[in-house]
């Protein structure tokens, strides 16, 4: 298994590897076997969405067959983060790409389930259901 | 949503606005928890619309204090106000639509003005909205092709397409049938307990007043005549309260100015 980047916390937009920061947010990624995890920490709202836009792009451009998103460290998403995920969803359904989230907190959980994404997403309580989701 | 956070999202301290001799709010002192939904009420001219537009940052106050979200916005130049009004939003009493727009262009009117959101993130959260509301698949209808509820349900989404942590909503139940009344009250309720927002709403609607309230403001000729909880106000004696409440003609709310006043203001020269 590979050891995720370490975190720092940085006050500039940057792309550093697989280490992207902004104000809120910082996103950081490993593989578990052939599936990138990609950790997200922070809050997902309009200044910090267009990164992880920026970021999901690279995976559907190249194709991602299975993606999680580890969404433990996230503390907030506004509607512009779920039509960015939205959109990657979109994305994948041409090469039939998987998605998986992890880890919603409760509050942010709410925010899918208002407008229904859990009926769209495949939402997990931890990485390793996630995995097993994706593996299966 | 990260900025510094108070518990409360408004304070209000002493607030006093005169136009010209006249007081039009005196003293006004009270504040909202986050996540909580306050109702302001009272009758026809009582001041409800100038305080909310106090707490919009449209009016400065002669004196006091409003604090909006931990910043007291009566300090504020327009650059300060700007920041703040970022974080809040208002729900105007007809829609305020652009009848030039179509529902969809509406609503991603503020996503576009914000400049941090290209036009496809704008049209998926313009959805997003419209389903939060009941409208999804109504984006390219214009405002005249639907009803007066669909107009207010579309500006309640076009009000919650930058997701404030705040919204103020004036009159939002106004001229709505019973269950599309019941149908913004959930909207409110579930905005508020499912994503955590604050609300304020003004509204003459007693039962969806006692519907959606954590806290209650009566005015009463630019005076906060009692403030407190849904039961405090139902339990208080007050007979401008109780006769507001109840819906009442007969009572010490006047219809009409006395006669000394009255004959005052019909021969003064403005």
């Amino acid at each position: 298994m590979q050891q995720p980047v370490p975190i720092q916390q940085q006050k500039k937009l940057s792309t550093l590897g697989n280490l992207v920061t902004s104000y809120h947010m910082e996103i950081s990624e490993r593989l578990e076997g052939e599936i990138p995890v990609v950790t997200i920490k922070g809050d997902i709202d309009l200044e910090s969405s267009p990164k992880l836009r920026e970021f999901l792009k690279t995976k559907s451009s190249s194709k991602c067959a299975k993606l999680l998103l580890d969404f433990a460290g996230v503390s907030y998403i506004d509607s512009s983060g779920l039509a960015t995920l939205i959109e990657y969803f979109q994305a994948t359904q041409p090469f039939k790409g998987k998605l998986a989230l992890s880890s919603l907190s409760p509050r942010v959980r709410n925010v899918f389930e208002i407008v229904r994404l859990e009926q769209i997403f495949s939402l997990h309580p931890d990485t390793n259901s996630a995995l097993a989701a994706l593996n299966s | 949503m990260s900025e510094t956070k108070s518990t409360h999202a408004l304070e209000v301290r002493g607030l006093v606005k005169k136009f010209g001799n006249r007081t039009v709010l005196n003293d006004i002192s009270f504040n909202l928890k986050r996540g909580e939904i306050l109702v302001i009420m009272g009758g026809s001219g009582c001041g409800k619309s100038t305080l909310l537009r106090h707490l919009i940052g449209v009016l400065k106050p002669n004196e006091g204090e409003i604090h909006v979200l931990g910043t007291d916005i009566t300090k504020l130049d327009d650059d300060g106000l700007a920041k703040v009004r970022r974080r809040f939003a208002m729900m105007h009493q007809f829609g305020a639509l652009l009848n030039s727009l179509t529902v969809g262009q509406n609503v991603a009117l503020p996503l576009l003005e914000s400049g941090n959101v290209s036009e496809s993130i704008a049209d998926l959260v313009v959805k997003l909205k419209l389903e939060l509301v009941g409208l999804t698949g109504f984006e390219h209808l214009k405002p005249s092709e639907i009803s007066g509820g669909m107009r207010k349900r579309v500006g309640m989404a076009r009000a919650l397409a930058l997701d404030p942590e705040l919204l103020f909503c004036d009159e939002p139940t106004s001229g709505l049938d019973p269950v599309m009344t019941a149908v913004i009250d959930q909207l409110t309720l579930d905005m508020v307990h499912k994503l955590g927002i604050t609300a304020v709403v003004v509204t003459h609607d007693m039962t969806s007043a006692f519907r959606i309230a954590n806290k209650m403001i009566m005015l009463f000729e630019g005076q906060i005549i009692a403030q407190g909880s849904p039961d405090e106000i139902r339990n208080n004696p007050d007979p401008r309260l109780q006769q507001f409440i109840k819906g009442e003609a007969d009572g010490p709310i006047p219809l009409k100015l006395s006669r000394d006043d009255y004959i005052k203001r019909l021969l003064s020269v403005d």
